[in-house]
Parts: C-alpha cells; structure tokens; sequence
C-alpha cells in the first residue's frame, strides 16, 4: 500500500541543515497495523505527516497505491487525502463551534455526499462510538476521552482505507486511552490499516508491527 | 454546504458578540453613509431629467468681451434672436424665450394667489415637458389674453370648477383667460414658476426687447434630430455678429442636463466646478468613509487568522480543498454584509428625516423605486467584494500542518497591510476633520465680516403697488414717525444683491477704445445714512439739494479705477448726461464674499422697488407691527413683505453650510470608525498577547507601562497618518477656499490640534480596554498554558 523510498527531510537554519528524516525505505502493506515510536524529536511526527501528505520530503519516492505522490501537485494530494486517509491528533482539533454532529459530518460534506447518506452514515457512527447523547454538544462540553472518541469517528466516518493517528492517547487517563486502543483494535479487525505514532509501550502492543526511530533513521523493525 | 456554512457563519457570529458587533456596525455605518450620498448624487442627477426632449434642448449663453480682458457669460440674450434662430438656423427646430421669474397678484372673486411665473413664447409646452392636466399645449399661448396656470394656484383660485376658459385678473393689470392647467413642477426642475404668460404680451409692454443693444430673456432652442452641436455653435457667433447686430460677443449652447450641476462659467469658458464639483467631493468622502469601514472588516478579520487558522488546518486534513473554505469565509463575508446593510438601511431611513431638516435638503429613499434596489444591491455587493475577498483568501491559504501545531505565526506581510490600511484610515479621518475645521472657520469668517454698511438692523420692504411710489415722500415722513424707525431711504435693489450693471459711464481722460461695467445703484435721499454705509468724504444724497437727481456717489474702487484722488467735485457721464460726483463712500461687499468688489456707482432713482427701514433693534416685533400698519395703509391690496438684510445675506452660504453640515457629519462617522476599528484590533492583539502581559506583569511591569505596550504601534499609525493627512487637507481645503475672493488664511494650528486629538481619541479607546487586562491577575492568563 505505501512505499516509501530513500526518503528525506531536512530544515534549514541558516547555512546549516537540520535533519528530521534521512534515509528512511518502509514497505505497508495493506491491513497492517503499524507503531511508530522513539524518543522526542526521532521525526515520529513527521514521518506521520509524511505520510498523510500533510507534509513534503525534500528527498525521495512516496508511493501510495502504486501512485507516486512526490510528484503530485496540491490540488490532487487533497483528492488522494480527503478519500483515503483519516487522521487523529493527540489534541483531538475539534471545530469548536460545531457540535458533536457537525464535526462529524464536515468530512462528508467535502466529498460532496448527499445529506440523506450523511445523515444515516453519521447515525451508524454516533451508535457504533456510543455518544448519540452526546451529538448535539460542543467539543468544550466534552471530556478529553469523549472528544477524542468524536476525533476517531470524524477520522473514520469516510471510511478511509489509511488511518493515522499522532499520539491519540497522550492527553487521555488509561481508561480513556484504553478505549480509543480497543477502538482502533476493532477498526484494525475491520480491516483498515493503521498506523499509530506512541510513547506509550503498551499501546504498541495494540498493533501488528513496530518500528523505532532515532535521529531519524529507522533502528528497529519489528512484528508484534 | 451552503446551509452548513451558513449555520456556522452565524453561530461565530453569535459566539463572540463584541466583535461581531464591531464589525458589523461598522460596515453598518459605512453602507448608511454610502447610500445616503448616492441618494444624494442621484437626485442631483436627476434635475432637469424630466425633460422628453432633453438631449436636443439647449439654452443659449452669450459671452461678453470687455476691453480690460473680462470676459462674462451670461444667459440673458437679445429680444429678437429667437426670430433669427429660427430664421436662419435650419438646424433650430424651435426657438423658445423665457423671462425671469415675475412675482404677480391673481384674483378671482374672492380667491387671491401670491406668486412668481415667466412669461414664454409660443412652443414653451412643445419644447419643455411641463404636461398640461387640462387644456392644449398647442394653442395655450397664441393669444396675448392667454394664461396657463399650475394646479395649484388652480386650487387656490377656482376651489370647486374648473379653471379651463375661466378668466383671472392680475392685480393692477388686466384679466387673462385661462388656457391651460399644467401639472405642478418637480422639485427636480430648475425653472420654477406657477404661471405661463405669452412672450407677446411682454414684449409689448417692454419696447427695449425689440432692439439688439440689450439682453434679457433667456433664449432656448429644441435643435432638429442628429444635429451635431459644433455644427450649431459655429454658426451662432456668425448669426449674433452679423450686420453688427451685436459686438464682442459670442454665442453658445449648454444642454439643459447641464444646466443645473455645470454652470461655472470664468472667462468665457466652462471653468470646471459648479454643483458638480460638490457632487464629485461629497462622492468622495462618502467612498472613503465605505473604505475605512471596509478596512475596518478586513484588519479585524485578519486580526483573527490566528484565532482561525487551527480551524482552517483542520478543515483542511479533514478534506476541505481551498475553494471549499474561500466559500465558508465568504458566506461569513456575505452574512455580516446583508447583517450590516440591514441595519444600515434602517438606520438610514431612521435618520433621513433627521438629516434633512439638519440640511435643508429633501432626499428621498423609495423602497419602491428600481433605483433604491439597485443602489442597494451594487452596495451589497461592493461590500461583499471589498470586505470578502481579501481575508477569504488569506485565511484559505495557510498550509495544514503550521495552522493545526500550533507553529502559525503571522505573515509580516499581514501585519504590514494591516498597519497600511489602519494608517490609511487615519489619514482620511484627520483629514476630514481638519478640512472640516477650516470650511467651518471660513463660515464664521463669512457671517462675522464686516461688510460695509449696518446689515443687522436694515429692513428692505419690497413696493408692490405703483401708486405707493408716487406717494414715497408722504410714505417716508409718516414711517419716520414710528418711534423705532430711525432712518427711511429707497432703492431699486437690494444692497447686498445688487444686480444691474452698465458698460455706459465714462469719464473726463478715459482712454476712448475701454469701456468699463459699472455696478449701479438707484439709490434715494438719506441713502448712506439708512444703510450705514461709510461716507469717507462727501456727503449723503440730501432732499434739501434739489440737484441731487443730477449727482452721484462713488465707491473706493470707482474712484481707483477712473484714477480720482479727490473725486468730490468732479463728474462722470452716463453717456451724454455728466453727473457730479458728491460722495465716496468705503468699499463694500454687494454680493456675497465669493464676488470681489466692483466699482459702483450710486445715483438717486425715482424708480423705486424697495423702502430701505433703519430700525432701532430693541422691539423688533413692535417695530414690524407698526410699519405693517403703515404699509397697509399705502397699499391694502398686497400683504406686506420685509427681509432684513442679514437673512439675505446669510443665503448666500446656504451650499457652505451645508458643505459644512455634511463634512461635520462625516468627520464624526470617520473618526467613529477609527475607534471602532482601533478597538477590535486591541481586543485581538489584547487576547493573542495575554501571557506576555501575564510574564510582564510576574517580571514587575505597572499597569501603565502594559497600557504603554499597546499604545506604541497606534502612536506610530496616527503620528505617520497625521504627516500624510496635513499636506492633503492642506491642498484640499486650500482649493475650495479658492472660491471666495474673500477669505480666511488657514492657521498652522488646526492640524497638530487636530492630530492630537485623534492620537487622544485613538489612545483613550486602546486604554479602555487595555487597562482592564493590564490590572487583572497575571495568574490566570499563566495558568491557560
């Protein structure tokens, strides 16, 4: 599914570079379940965005479902982005003035999907998360726990055959982050591919495979 | 989409109120002042638009050429051109005079009509559409006998008939048959009158009209389809030189659509200005005032990307593509704007009232009329366009990744357009405001200076019957015996509207190719000591010198003109007829202050119109009563007039003051609009910088040093507005000031003055609120991180 070759990423300061990523060739196949981990400033992070085309390499080859994405424009890694891949941040990013439906549908809406479809797509997932009570709130009347729930099923409601998520349990207590895991553990089941980026050792045994990164180079790369 | 958008621009709205509210009422404002103008501008527009034929109507003006370089245009024409126009101008489908409007007695029975009409030629009703309700246009003034009326003075006169065929009686006149009831004029017309009789009729009572020599009536003429002007214009001048019909004079034409906003004329040409130049200021301000209002939504809006751009970055790892959020930001862009032109059109119709009887205008704004919708619609729009599109599209374009981890920071170059167009505001509001000021010091220049001759306490009551002046001495002694009545005298005019003038005076060394206008005055006994004008040597025109017909007096600028050091005693010539000279009185102003001074001449006339009243001002109303009783003693037939000449020549300044009453109102809304605009970006920068103010405050800052933090970049805005505004308002003012041959230097002053008090007014507000911050705990700013 993605292919990722001789892939760098560097800041300038100056005359100098600062590197994040250097060499990095990773093979994910579909299905996977895949956890990034390493220490502070190891490049987790960008390697995610990376990947979630939220971000550019400076250097080498990406290619998802067989397309080379370094070579694509903008406009077309909104396309690819907004119908394959879902993200989920450590600090949920909710729109704060939509409720708990609403930002659940807003992906919906830029794919141009009919409202009668919305409605009973947002529906399923309000039921399957268990927050129908919750669907007319806003994301400040919600716990950490709950508007990370509203992240994930805002990250899935489009059913992207990707799903990335940056820390997701980093502001949660353990029960909390032991929900959203069990989730993503279903999702997985469900065939979707994931690919978390973790501190958290336990959480890395939610998944199939692991890799460690340090300085950016991969170190380690090990199946669960 | 457009419902979720929607939804979502209204819910921001309501969510964070203040500044919803500082946006929206300012563009509010803007869109009212906008419109408010265009309404304005439209009805000048509309003046004289009524007319049917009004692209091939022309009045004709004639340039007279002096021998001191002067050249002056006017409209008054010779009597008998109408004749050769249509004579010998095969472009001239109709020729058509008008008089001046001549006030006239009517009655009918019982019923009596006070009012001013023109006498025109056969073909008036052709020409100009002035629509008759009854009677026919064709034939309502072939015959001398004929009258056509308004319906108003038909109501006034025949109640409960009609007027058609009836006959009218002009007070000391004759009766005329009424031909023709004609609809009341539009406001919207520059010729006023109430009544039409033939030209005929008036030619034959005034013989002078038949002759070359003298101009008086307007002249228009209804030229033939697809004539080209230049055409008609170059055979004018050949028509009006011809067998010396007249010399050194020029004809041209001026379309009626021009006649109201274009008509100042210097020199012989079209010296740009007149009404127009009005329009074109007011136009202006009222754009400028929209900008600052527009600038006001873009530097708020942009105040908030920061606030925005987490939502803008997850929107966009969500799915959306940049079309999709330029659409949300304008949806937001187009609700605030419908919001704003909601509430600016209420307060609008809200003020109309108001500001109409502040400025004696009458602006009116129909929610019936196509022209309100589309001045509304292209407002709305504009708005839309202005307010929308910039922060749209800024605020679209910020990549995913910098606006979601927080790593957004300011474009520079946003904060630099911002600091622009917030420097640009205050530049147009310090401008305004010290324009403002010297249009208002010029306006107390005009009514405080000192005109020459005693205007407060001078009475002009206006002679209406013939006979009164037959009986004007028997008149004067018995008006002197009012007690309050301190001097009586006579005139043909009004001192401070003086209009006749000859070019037929000469004097002893005058050079025999110039010739020279003299502003003449037909004056009476005890005329310098009624009008309080200053005798400077000389004396007054005295009914104990029985030669006093034969005597003048002269002004300072006559005497410098025929080059008299001591001009008592020596004589000038109206034509053959040599006049002594027995007075010199000091300058003074006979028109308004626009109008330099011109040498006069001043000569005793039995031709009286006006009794000049000095009166004593303690018991004007006493005063009055008295002189009525008098007057209606002479002359029961005519209700009794006066004007004192302070009101007549305080109209004069009626276009000035309400220059003024405009500019004063938008001076305020500018300045208005600052504030508000100040105060919305203060709020932002206030929220964005609270934990620096909490570390401030940790590290020992006072509350006044916070305060001081704020003020220093709207220090540095206003101070670098005020050195662009002072050159600008400077030139500005210094142009229309321009129209007055009298009038104010501009004082160095005004500008720091006015400077400083928008740098306070800019302070005061930042204060406000700053200081509220400044004071607070820095605990819970700190804790938030």
């Amino acid at each position: 599914m993605i292919q990722l070759k001789n892939i760098e990423r560097y800041y300038r300061s100056g005359l100098q570079k600062s590197w994040v990523l250097r060499d990095i060739n990773l093979n994910i196949k579909q299905g996977e379940f895949l956890t990034i981990m390493g220490p502070s400033g190891s490049g987790k992070s960008t390697l995610l965005n990376i990947i979630g085309m939220l971000d550019q390499p400076n250097n080498g080859e990406y290619m998802f479902l067989d397309e080379p994405v370094h070579k694509f424009r903008e406009s077309r890694l909104t396309e690819l982005h907004k119908n394959y891949i879902g993200f989920v941040f450590q600090a949920y990013h909710l729109i704060d003035e939509l409720t708990v439906y609403e930002n659940i549908e807003t992906p919906l809406l830029y794919r141009g999907i009919k409202s009668k479809e919305r409605k009973s797509l947002v529906a399923d997932v309000l039921d399957r998360f268990n927050i129908v009570a919750k669907k007319d709130l806003f994301p400040s009347q919600l716990s950490g726990g709950q508007q990370q729930l509203v992240g994930v099923a805002r990250a899935v409601i489009g059913k992207p055959k990707l799903l990335l998520a940056d820390e997701p349990t980093g502001n949660l207590h353990t029960s909390q982050g032991e929900i959203i895991m069990d989730l993503f553990k279903e999702l997985h089941k469900d065939g979707m591919t994931i690919i978390q980026v973790t501190h958290n050792e336990r959480n890395a045994q939610y998944g199939t495979r692991m890799i460690g990164l340090e300085d950016g180079f991969v170190r380690s790369d090990v199946a669960v | 989409m457009l419902l979720n958008n929607l939804k979502i621009s209204w819910r921001r709205l309501w969510l964070d109120k203040t500044t919803s509210s500082i946006h929206i009422f300012s563009l509010a404002l803007g869109i009212a002042s906008c419109l408010l103008i265009s309404a304005w501008i439209f009805q000048q527009f509309q003046v004289d638009s009524f007319h049917e034929k009004e692209d091939r109507l022309f009045q004709v003006w004639e340039n007279q050429y002096y021998s001191d370089g002067t050249i002056l245009s006017v409209r008054a024409t010779p009597g008998p051109l109408k004749k050769v126009l249509e004579e010998e101008m095969p472009n001239v489908a109709k020729a058509v005079r008008t008089t001046w409007e001549i006030e006239k007695e009517f009655r009918k029975e019982q019923h009596t009509a006070t009012t001013y009409g023109i006498y025109a030629d056969d073909g008036f009703f052709q020409v100009f559409t002035f629509p008759l309700s009854e009677g026919d246009a064709n034939t309502a003034l072939s015959k001398p006998d004929h009258i056509v009326i308004s319906q108003k003075m038909a109501d006034q006169l025949f109640p409960d008939e009609t007027a058609v065929g009836q006959s009218v009686e002009i007070i000391n006149e004759q009766s005329y048959t009424v031909t023709g009831v004609m609809k009341n004029i539009p406001k919207a017309s520059t010729l006023y009158f109430d009544y039409v009789l033939p030209f005929k009729k008036f030619e034959s009572e005034n013989e002078w009209l038949l002759g070359w020599q003298n101009n008086g009536p307007n002249t228009w003429v209804l030229l033939k389809k697809g004539t080209l002007l230049t055409d008609v214009e170059n055979k004018l001048t050949t028509l009006i030189k011809k067998d010396s019909r007249q010399k050194n004079t020029e004809l041209f034409l001026q379309s009626i659509k021009d006649r109201y906003l274009y008509t100042n004329y210097e020199n012989g040409q079209y010296a740009g200005g007149g009404r127009i130049e009005k329009v074109r200021l007011f136009g202006v301000i009222a754009l400028l005032i929209f900008l600052i209002s527009c600038i006001n939504f873009i530097s708020l809006t942009t105040a908030r990307v920061s606030k925005r751009a987490k939502e803008v970055g997850i929107r966009k790892v969500i799915g959306a593509n940049k079309r999709a959020l330029v659409g949300q930001f304008f949806t937001e862009a187009i609700l605030i704007s419908f919001l704003a032109l909601l509430i600016g059109t209420s307060l609008l119709l809200f003020i109309l009232p108001y500001f109409n009887t502040y400025t004696n205008s009458s602006i009116v704004i129909s929610m019936y009329s196509q022209e309100t919708w589309i001045g509304l619609t292209s407002v709305f729009l504009l708005t839309i366009l202005i307010a929308g599109s910039y922060p749209s599209f800024v605020l679209s374009s910020f990549g995913p990744l910098t606006a979601i981890t927080n790593r957004f920071k300011q474009k520079t170059s946003q904060g630099l357009l911002r600091n622009i167009l917030v420097v640009g505001q205050f530049t147009v509001a310090i401008a305004l405001i010290a324009g403002t000021w010297v249009v208002f010091q010029q306006i107390q220049f005009l009514q405080q200076k000192e005109i020459g001759f005693n205007q407060q306490q001078l009475l002009y009551i206006p002679i209406k019957s013939p006979e009164l002046a037959q009986k004007y001495p028997v008149l004067k002694e018995d008006l002197l015996k009012i007690p309050s009545v301190q001097s009586v005298s006579a005139c043909n005019q009004k001192l401070n509207d003086i209009r006749y003038n000859t070019s037929g005076i000469t004097w002893k060394g005058m050079p025999p190719e110039e010739d020279h206008l003299f502003t003449t005055i037909g004056a009476n006994f005890d005329f310098v000591k009624t009008t309080g004008l200053s005798l400077k040597e000389g004396r007054d025109f005295s009914i104990a010198h029985r030669a006093d017909s034969m005597n003048v007096i002269i002004n300072e600028a006559a005497a410098k003109l025929m080059g008299m050091d001591a001009p008592i005693g020596e004589s000038l010539y109206f034509g053959e007829e040599p006049a002594q000279i027995i007075g010199l009185v000091k300058d003074f102003h006979m028109y308004s202050l626009k109008y330099e001074i011109t040498p006069a001449v001043l000569y005793v006339d039995p031709d009286l119109s006006y009794v000049y009243v000095q009166v004593a001002t303690d018991d004007i109303p006493n005063t009055l009563a008295n002189l009525e009783q008098t007057f209606n003693s002479y002359q029961s037939n005519f209700p009794f007039d006066y004007q004192f000449a302070d009101e007549k020549y305080s109209q004069y300044y009626q276009s000035e003051r309400f220059t003024s009453q405009i500019a004063i109102l938008f001076s305020i809304l500018a300045l208005l609009l600052c504030g508000l605009g100040v105060l919305g970006l203060t709020i932002f920068s206030l929220e964005r910088r609270l934990k620096e103010i909490g570390i401030r405050k940790v590290l020992g800052a006072s509350a006044g040093q916070i305060v001081g933090l704020f003020s220093k970049n709207i220090l540095q805005m206003v101070g670098l507005a005020f050195f662009i505004a002072t050159p600008i308002a400077y030139y500005f003012s210094q142009q229309w000031l321009e129209d007055f041959a009298y009038r104010i230097e501009i004082t160095w002053w005004v500008f720091p003055v006015v400077g400083l008090g928008v740098l306070l007014f800019a302070l005061l507000t930042i204060s406000l609120h700053s200081l509220k911050a400044a004071v607070a705990s820095p605990i819970s700013s700190l804790r938030k991180e």
